[in-house]
């Protein structure tokens, strides 16, 4: 009987974990946080759920085979959901993400790809995504922060980058 | 035999999960993008399958459990159905006039 209450108390707290991440996909401010709150829910709530359930398993006074098939259909579902929900949130995002939900100056995958730093660059590159200017593709761009020898500086970009603070030749590169 | 303790804390871990479906369903009605509603549904689906087994604890019939699979291979296929049908609800087929364009 002491590990059907661990085991329900197991349950109980991956059920916790669960309404809080539920609690943050109704709260959080956009699409992207509210993918973090539910990605919470289904990695770390359903395995304290199934831990709890498996723990709580042992404690019945059936047969050994019986406990034993509940055993595996339990770890067969962890399993599944622990392959599964990652990548149906993986694509839930970057479906979002091509549709444009990451706001208007948002850049293309396969250019964030190709950035040094991911989307999270150096200074002036995040000033041009949020000061609604179009993205430049990393042939077209001008970056300072970076040394002169780098691939993103291309050999006839180079000579407008002494001031490296605002973008230069917008429209008129091609 | 279900001990009593371990009864009541079944009981409220199903409660519990009942007010976790009950928020992702009022963000899945109230959310606003298509992508919001497809999150919500994705946990409600999730949450489904833990309800399912915690029910089946609770009521001592562990061979919920078979249920608990199904429901969860099929809110992973209902999901990766949805995004393909809104992934490609436009053209599916690229921009001819995609280089051409300028940046």
């Amino acid at each position: 009987m002491m590990l059907q209450i661990v085991g329900a108390s197991i349950l109980l707290i991956g059920t916790f974990v669960c309404m809080f991440g539920a609690i943050g996909l109704l709260r959080l401010p956009n699409f992207f946080a509210r993918t973090h709150g539910a990605s919470i829910t289904d990695t770390l709530g359903a395995t304290l759920c199934l831990v709890g359930m498996l723990v709580f398993t042992f404690g019945m006074d059936e047969s050994l085979k019986v406990n034993l098939l509940v055993v595996v259909k339990l770890i067969s579902i962890g399993v599944f959901l622990l392959v599964t929900s990652p990548i149906a949130g993986h694509a839930l995002t970057r479906a979002a993400y091509r549709k444009g939900l990451g706001g208007d100056g948002a850049p293309d995958l396969e250019d964030v790809a190709k950035l040094p730093f991911g989307i999270h660059g150096p200074a002036d590159v995040t000033e041009r995504l949020e000061g609604g200017q179009k993205w430049l593709p990393p042939e077209a761009r001008v970056d300072s922060t970076l040394p002169s020898d780098h691939p993103i500086n291309k050999p006839e970009t180079m000579d407008n980058s002494e001031q490296g603070s605002t973008p230069t030749g917008e429209g008129e590169q091609s | 035999m279900i001990d009593p303790i371990a009864s009541n804390l079944l009981f409220v871990s199903t409660i519990t999960v009942l007010m976790t479906m009950l928020l992702a369903i009022v963000r899945a009605f109230m959310g606003p993008s298509v992508y919001d509603r497809i999150l919500a549904v994705n946990m409600f689906g999730t949450k489904t399958v833990i309800l399912i087994g915690v029910l089946g604890y609770l009521t001592g019939r562990p061979a919920f459990l078979d249920i608990a699979l199904v429901y969860a291979l099929m809110n992973f296929i209902t999901t990766i159905a949805v995004l393909r049908y809104s992934d490609f609800e436009e053209s599916p087929e690229p921009n001819p006039n995609a280089d051409q364009e300028v940046v």
